[in-house]
């Protein structure tokens, strides 16, 4: 019975990765929890820990964020299994990034980097750096970011990721970085760089991410056609699956680039679906057609 | 309804940020702790250093309760401008109905200033 279970704990495990790099978060927490059933029911520890936190990673991605802590802590306290503690402190560090806590974040980000430095995981160790980087795009530290990236792309190139996960992910920060040090050429080649490559990888999440922000560096370079091609793309896809930022950043920039093209019809459409996710601040609409905050807004922060 | 011409004013989020933090007697500790984010980077913000999402911009209007007026307000030069501020706070306050009623009765008005304007030429002519 034991090795029955535990084939079918590998195989709901295998099936939850390959559902979180396709941008499937929900059905991938679905295959994390019935992992951690079995786990529990088999009684083995590492098991158990490991569920845990792939249900956390996924649980991230879907906005889940206090659920998602749950259990890291306690792992990080008993564990000795570097994998175990690399996964816990990453997405510790995440769920910190989420909630605005960037300092810590970065604490729990450096640990996740000490215990990679015992994994042979290129993937892993780049994934590292990206969040590392993230984090200092967010306390907008662009310049130190954008090392970061680079760093984590020159250790995808050492470790032979090719165009495998997590590349598009870095690439797509990288490009957006450039956007936001107005550098909107490099970041518009390095951003398209990443949509190839998030294609061929089936990487739903990450494309939304490169169209909105295209739709972004196209606005800013007055470009609009092309910025609102963009972003209807992100909307659908948003809409779709339920990327809940990335559909407020949609309404924004679609409400934004219409308002340029002089499309005020549509421009309210797209205000008012905003507004309608704010209602106890019914300013919201007339503040945004009233004002360009194109050039203080990072789309990334979480919080 | 506004028109685009009143929009390309880019925010200076910063600055206005801090005035009005001090406006309401609130310390950076205050203000940072009411948004959820650290001290040094509400100090940073406030200098233009630092980037914000859609969220927190939208917390910052929710905790200040503002309004447009009291961004225009940084610019406000006199007391034409005040009236202007005055009317479009009051503005703000009508129902999306009585606002149309507003907007139909002052594009009346502008219509009628052009009809006397262009009669006042026919005569000069």
């Amino acid at each position: 019975m034991a090795p029955e279970l535990e084939a079918r704990y590998s195989e709901l495990t295998a099936e939850g990765t390959l559902q979180v790099r396709r941008g499937e978060f929900r059905l991938a927490a679905d295959q994390f929890e019935a992992a951690l059933l079995i786990a529990r029911e088999l009684g083995d520890q590492l098991l158990m820990d490991r569920a845990i936190c792939n249900l956390s990673t996924a649980r991230l991605s879907l906005g889940m964020i206090q659920e998602a802590e749950k259990g890291l802590r306690e792992i990080l306290l008993k564990s000795s299994d570097p994998n175990i503690i690399f996964i816990a402190s990453s997405n510790l560090a995440s769920a910190l990034r989420k909630q605005g806590r960037l300092q810590k974040a970065l604490l729990y980000a450096k640990r996740a980097l000490r215990a990679c430095e015992s994994i042979d995981n290129f993937a892993w160790k780049a994934t590292c750096h990206n969040l590392i980087a993230n984090i200092y795009m967010n306390m907008s530290y662009l310049d130190d970011a954008m090392a970061e990236y680079r760093f984590a792309l020159t250790l995808s190139q050492k470790g032979g990721l090719g165009t495998s996960y997590p590349v598009d992910y870095i690439k797509e920060n990288l490009g957006y970085c450039s956007l936001l040090k107005k550098r909107y050429h490099q970041g518009i080649a390095t951003i398209l760089e990443a949509l190839q490559i998030s294609l061929a990888n089936g990487n739903t999440r990450c494309l939304v991410e490169c169209y909105q922000d295209l739709c972004f560096a196209y606005m800013q370079l007055k470009e609009l056609k092309r910025a609102e091609e963009y972003g209807e793309k992100a909307l659908a896809i948003a809409a779709e699956r339920d990327y809940k930022d990335i559909l407020k950043n949609c309404y924004y920039l679609l409400g934004e680039v219409n308002l340029l093209m002089e499309n005020e019809e549509r421009s309210d459409f797209y205000f008012d679906k905003l507004q309608e996710l704010y209602p106890h601040l019914p300013v919201l609409k007339q503040f945004l057609r009233t004002f360009d905050v194109s050039n203080i807004l990072n789309l990334k922060n979480p919080f | 309804m506004m028109t685009s011409k009143f929009k390309r004013q880019s925010l200076l989020v910063g600055s206005r940020i801090r005035s009005l933090r001090k406006d309401r007697a609130l310390t950076q500790a205050d203000l940072a702790h009411r948004i959820g984010i650290q001290q040094s980077d509400l100090c940073r913000m406030e200098n233009g250093e630092y980037k914000v999402s859609l969220e927190t911009l939208f917390k910052i209007l929710s905790i200040f309760e503002m309004n447009i007026a009291d961004f225009f307000n940084e610019d406000a030069g006199g007391a034409a401008r005040e009236r202007e501020y005055e009317f479009l706070r009051l503005y703000q306050k009508l129902s999306p109905r009585v606002q149309e009623e507003v907007q139909s009765f002052i594009q009346f008005k502008l219509q009628s200033e052009d009809r006397v304007r262009d009669e006042k030429v026919k005569k000069d002519n």
